[in-house]
């Protein structure tokens, strides 16, 4: 009873907009799933397509069909090259208010919308926006006099996407970046907010040198990303350099954990960062799992000739957080 | 372009659709990937992988890093602890931590409020446990700053479940990128695995399994299967369901484990509860048939979006409250009503879809951070780069919203300074006495006098203000307040205009009445003063008003008289203006003194002389007070403890005006005799002494220089926080001292001694070089006698203190000689409270020789105990007390 006599306030409340059940929009799906998009050819192949749009929303078809035929045509939009005729299409969609809804899985009464027509225009606007970067950035590296700037400039452009960016800058051939990597090679300071193009840069050329340079000068966010590049790319040596920058240390040494098995040099890396503030706490992590007895032999000495709390801290953590670790030291005692 | 061009193009755009149709049918049920480029599952910005890393970065770690910092932080802080609540169905451990000092009870001795929080319990929601490692990391980072943090950690007892879907989320970063994809469900299982991982295996391409698995956010009672019958139920008994609840409720262990975590808090005193989930930007709170719990609710909701709106990133959370009495058997709505709570599914970002649209100003989903919505549920996919600022904003405001639920603010303690000799000459403090009562205690040191400025100083039960970068009182950002307390005052039920100027609230934490008393800002002074227009008689009481708001806009306790808690949906014990009981505070009207004209003293308050005291009623203790100079003292306590065995603390600290205050510290390890050894000796801070001293009465005959009489109002602080209160007197007058350091005048305090080389100019204390941390206090009464108090150990090692006050002076020829015939100790009665005087024994101890020169001298000593025996030592002075009229040349 209380369902009915909430759905009523609901219903009275919200009148604009219908409330369907999980049934009649798997059964409708079901039924739609194969038929073609009705809205999506009369929009494609029509002068005037918010005509058209206006039309559809206004014709008798229920809310769900009426936003299925919505969501269908911007299915097809993601995959079209950008087409300004359809920008005011889009911005319409993109101001949608929807009808059809559904109740939300979380919430005892809160409607949401079953097709999000708002969000998947706006995504549409931005698939249009990287496409249109792209073309744009394509140019930037083939014919600017300046294109470590125009670039620098667009990615601060808030009409850009930034995959665009990086798709144009991974199709380029080395040949045609290497104008904007002797421009950054130039400068002494890199901008802040130029993080993310060098690390793309800088994964693009795979050189050590560059990458050095990037891990020096680039803010924490950029260079952290870089460090998780070179521990993807097995570029261990990279993270035990003794590279001045703004990255987390710690977090760097964490990364060096699955290079330790089998690498003395990494290990003893590890062990020495113990009684560093800065990177003991990374370093612990990454020794918590280690599987070699020797190293635990080392540690168990090290806390044992060490009178650092925060050290023993550390130690006892590696060694308590590793199973093998705790029962070989189990077994040595005994 | 000519109609077949037309009609070609018309084509060339629909065959593509065609296609992208044929691929949906296709694509049925396949295994798709996420992808930061366009595609069925093309979100627009870089796939998140989980790194294997204990270390907060700008992106997602494993639940092996995760689980690496919350035992690391375990390992380095001993007030969060780690618990095994469970174990999931694969056998692992699911663990709950728990964020709070041992003793269970705030500073002020009332049961600490329980904060319960459960993370990861949909596995694809990754935002959930990194939100609740963050908020353990930021309690942790800042666990010693005087603070709300520190405040949270000693008042509050906060339990944190960082992942109680553990098999799930696993399995989610097993497969960071694919999932089972189609059109009619969406993706499943894999990377938006949702559920737990019943009747489900690990390898993803088995695919009969993947919509399986227990909704736990379902799993709960009182709502299990309770929208059953409904035309939209949100809880569903077919096991391939998103939302499948199981054959019962709290069938699954992880759903066991949330109950199991309410064992690490007291039941009778929960005060919160939050699942983590996302997303949608919002908070689906429940609601009751409790109205107060609902609007108490619906502020503190109101409260956690406005700060959290004014961080950076100003990301708004609405709040969408479900009505009483129906539910989907969430998690939520089994602690709401259970202990009638404030509790809410918290969806955090990016925004969705709802009606009405609870963010109008946003796309939603992933279109939120640029992304391309090819598929609603990229919602689940926060973009890396935002989950620092996520995850740091809501630990933000989470420990917000537990400042808060720790309770209302009350006064504590009202204190009145005079500035002309920075002393209190009104002090008004609440003193525990349970958990639930305490009593006001009232010293009147002078009356108040209308039109003279003082100094007035509030202290709260909690930090009033934070700290900005400047280091000044700041409120919370995007919380409105009134910075100051308000301060009214009445005389007869009228109301006396009251002048107040350079209010602040205190960021030190010193030994003088202007100090913080726990937490930065938990103390605010002004200057004030009263009309000195008001009419009135000598003596009347005028009656304060008094109101603060705390970070969050609470309001005071109007009165302090019963400790405000939670239970059945509200503030309990809680007073408005009227001294009702009431959800919401307001004026403390608790607090009265009295007007006069005129001093109630001869003299102004000051710090008493070096001297004997003790408290009349408590004949058998007592101190020894030195008064090094104009800001240093040092004092002994010579009494007994708890087990009836003698004791000794000492202290020694500055002060100011009329007050000393210093933690008491106790020595352990010594022995008597030839065998004590210095680097035995352990020292440990027992509670906290504080003694405020009263104006002068002159007597009516003086004593040796002293012309004066002054009391001290006496206050020992337990390390538990309670209290016990004495005053104390002088027990004797040290020849060569007036009665305070400032010969009883507005004179300079006295430093030089005037007169040398007399048997005065021993009083002090004294030591041997090498047996340091026993000693001996010696005074030069001024009816000629000496005082001997002898603080050292037992033969056994027990504390040890003897006393003589008929010691026999001889002058010698550079010196003096004090022959102690009389030496006893006593024992018989316990510390504090319970101290009784009848219960005392004095029994003999022995004798002892002092040969006394300025700078040195020798002791002997022979006691009637054999185990003490006979023995002696060369000293040397400790101290010269200051204010002495003699002194060595």
């Amino acid at each position: 009873m209380k369902q009915i006599i909430f759905l009523m306030i609901l219903c009275t409340q919200v009148a604009a907009i219908d409330l369907y059940e999980y049934n009649e929009i798997e059964s409708f799906l079901h039924q739609h799933q194969t038929k073609s998009g009705e809205l999506t050819a009369k929009i494609l192949s029509h002068k005037q397509p918010l005509k058209v749009l206006n039309e559809w929303l206004l014709s008798d078809q229920s809310s769900l069909a009426k936003e299925y035929g919505l969501t269908q045509l911007l299915t097809y939009m993601s995959t079209m090259p950008p087409d300004s005729f359809y920008d005011h299409t889009l911005e319409f969609l993109a101001a949608y208010q929807p009808k059809a809804t559904q109740l939300h899985s979380e919430s005892s009464d809160t409607p949401e919308a079953i097709f999000k027509i708002s969000s998947q225009a706006n995504g549409v606007k931005n698939i249009w926006q990287m496409k249109r970067t792209q073309q744009l950035t394509q140019q930037i590296i083939q014919y600017s006099q300046t294109p470590w700037q125009d670039l620098l400039a667009l990615t601060e452009n808030k009409n850009t996407s930034f995959l665009g960016i990086k798709n144009a800058i991974n199709d380029a051939s080395m040949k045609d970046l290497s104008p904007i990597i002797n421009n950054l090679l130039e400068e002494n300071t890199w901008p802040v907010n130029s993080g993310t193009l060098v690390v793309t840069l800088s994964q693009k050329l795979n050189d050590a040198f560059f990458y050095q340079k990037a891990l020096e000068r680039l803010e924490r966010t950029a260079a952290e990303r870089l460090y998780r590049h070179l521990a993807e790319q097995g570029q261990w040596k990279l993270l035990i350099a003794p590279i001045t920058g703004q990255a987390n240390r710690s977090f760097v040494t964490s990364l060096l954990a699955q290079y330790q098995d089998g690498n003395p040099e990494v290990e003893t890396f590890l062990i020495d960062q113990l009684s560093n503030p800065k990177t003991a706490s990374g370093a612990a992590f990454a020794l918590s799992q280690n599987q070699n007895p020797v190293v635990w032999q080392q540690l168990l000495d090290m806390a044992k000739d060490s009178d650092n709390k925060a050290v023993h801290q550390l130690i006892e953590f590696s060694l308590n957080s590793n199973l093998n670790a705790r029962q070989w030291i189990k077994k040595v005692k005994q | 372009m000519d109609q077949k061009g037309k009609t070609m193009k018309n084509w060339l755009k629909i065959i593509p659709m065609l296609i992208v149709l044929y691929i949906q049918e296709l694509s049925a049920q396949q295994i798709i990937d996420w992808t930061e480029q366009n595609g069925t599952l093309g979100l627009g910005y870089p796939v998140p992988i989980p790194v294997d890393t204990s270390e907060p970065f700008d992106g997602f770690r494993t639940y092996a890093g995760l689980h690496s910092k919350h035992q690391q932080i375990t390992a380095e802080n001993p007030n969060i602890t780690a618990h095994i609540i469970g174990q999931t169905l694969s056998g692992h451990d699911i663990w709950a931590y728990r964020l709070s000092d041992e003793d269970g009870l705030t500073r002020y001795g009332i049961p600490e409020g329980g904060m319960l929080i459960n993370g990861g319990i949909h596995a694809r929601e990754w935002q959930s446990p990194e939100t609740t490692t963050a908020i353990m990391e930021l309690i942790h980072a800042n666990r010693s700053d005087q603070s709300i943090h520190q405040f949270l950690l000693e008042s509050t007892n906060i339990v944190i479940i960082p992942v109680n879907n553990i098999d799930g989320f696993l399995q989610t970063q097993r497969y960071p990128r694919s999932n089972y994809y189609s059109a009619q469900e969406g993706p499943r299982d894999g990377r938006m695995r949702r559920k737990n991982m019943r009747d489900v295996d690990e390898v993803l391409t088995t695919s009969n399994d993947h919509l399986f698995g227990i909704d736990l956010n379902r799993n709960n009672s009182p709502y299990w299967a309770a929208t059953e019958n409904s035309s939209n139920p949100r809880s569903s008994g077919d096991p391939t369901s998103i939302v499948y609840r199981g054959n019962v409720a709290f069938s699954e262990p992880e759903s066991q484990a949330r109950l199991n975590a309410v064992n690490l808090l007291d039941e009778n005193h929960i005060r919160i509860y939050t699942d983590v989930h996302s997303f949608s930007q919002v908070h689906y709170s429940i609601s009751t048939f409790n109205t107060n719990r609902n609007t108490l609710q619906t502020n503190l909701l109101s409260d956690f979006t406005k700060y959290h709106a004014a961080l950076p990133g100003n990301k708004n959370y609405v709040n969408r409250p479900a009505p009483a009495g129906f539910g989907i058997g969430s998690t939520d709505e089994y602690f709401g009503t259970t202990y009638e709570i404030p509790s809410w599914t918290l969806e955090i970002e990016p925004s969705g879809n709802l009606f009405p649209d609870a963010h109008p100003n946003l796309p939603g989903s992933g279109a939120d951070y640029g992304g391309f919505v090819n598929d609603g549920h990229d919602g689940f996919i926060l973009p890396e780069s935002e989950i620092r600022r996520v995850r740091d904003n809501l630990a933000k405001a989470f420990i917000a919203v537990w400042y808060g639920q720790a309770g209302p603010p009350s006064i504590t303690q009202m204190r009145i300074i005079d500035p002309d000799y920075d002393a209190i000459v009104f002090d008004a403090e609440w003193d525990r006495i349970d958990q639930d009562k305490r009593t006001l205690y009232k010293n009147q040191i002078d009356l108040i006098k209308p039109g003279k400025t003082y100094q007035m100083v509030l202290r709260f039960d909690k930090p009033m203000r934070v700290e900005n970068e400047q280091g000044e009182a700041a409120k919370l950002p995007g919380i409105n307040l009134t910075m100051n307390p308000v301060i009214q005052a009445r005389l007869n039920n009228e109301v006396v205009e009251i002048e107040t100027n350079n209010g602040e609230w205190l960021n030190e934490k010193n030994n003088t009445w202007k100090s913080f008393k726990h937490y930065k800002f938990d103390t605010f002074v002004t200057e004030f003063s009263l009309d000195e227009n008001v009419m009135f008689s000598e003596g009347d009481e005028i009656s304060w008003r008094i109101v603060a708001l705390d970070l969050l806009g609470q309001t005071t306790d109007g009165n302090p008289a019963t400790a405000v808690t939670w239970s059945a949906g509200q503030w309990q014990n809680l007073e408005n203006s009227s001294g009702e009981l009431s959800i919401f505070g307001g004026f403390d009207t608790t607090l009265t003194s009295q007007l006069g004209a005129h001093h109630s003293y001869d003299v102004p308050p000051r710090i008493a002389a070096t001297g004997l005291y003790f408290a009349p009623d408590r004949a058998g203790e007592g101190i020894s007070l030195e008064v090094l100079d104009t800001e240093n003292f040092w004092m002994t306590w010579y009494t007994f403890d708890d087990q009836g065995r003698q004791n000794w603390y000492t202290g020694q600290n500055n002060y100011l005006g009329n007050v000393l205050r210093t933690p008491l510290y106790q020595g352990s390890g010594g022995q008597f005799g030839p065998d004590f050894d210095p680097n035995n000796i352990e020292i440990s801070q027992f509670g906290e002494l504080e003694m405020t001293f009263s104006g002068g009465i002159e007597l009516p005959e003086p004593i040796g220089l002293q012309h004066f009489f002054r009391t001290a109002a006496v206050k020992f602080t337990y390390p538990d926080g309670h209290t016990f209160r004495t005053t104390w007197e002088p027990l004797s007058v040290a020849a060569g001292f007036y009665s305070d350091l400032y010969k009883d005048g507005l004179d300079p305090p006295i430093i030089t001694p005037e007169v040398p080389n007399q048997p005065p100019a021993y009083t002090g204390s004294w030591y041997s070089a090498g047996r340091s941390g026993i000693g001996y206090h010696i005074q030069i009464l001024e009816d000629g006698r000496a005082a001997l108090l002898w603080y050292d150990y037992s033969p056994i090692g027990e504390k040890k203190w003897l006393v003589d006050m008929q010691g026999e002076i001889t002058e010698t020829a550079n010196g003096i000689n004090l022959q102690f015939n009389n030496i006893s100790q006593v024992e018989g009665t316990v510390f504090g409270a319970s101290f009784n005087p009848n219960d005392i024994i004095s029994t003999p101890w022995g004798n002892a020789t002092f040969e006394l020169r300025c700078y040195q001298g020798s002791m002997s000593y022979e006691s009637s105990d054999p185990d003490y025996g006979t023995g002696g030592y060369d000293i040397e002075p400790l101290t010269r007390p200051a204010g002495n009229q003699f002194g060595c040349q």
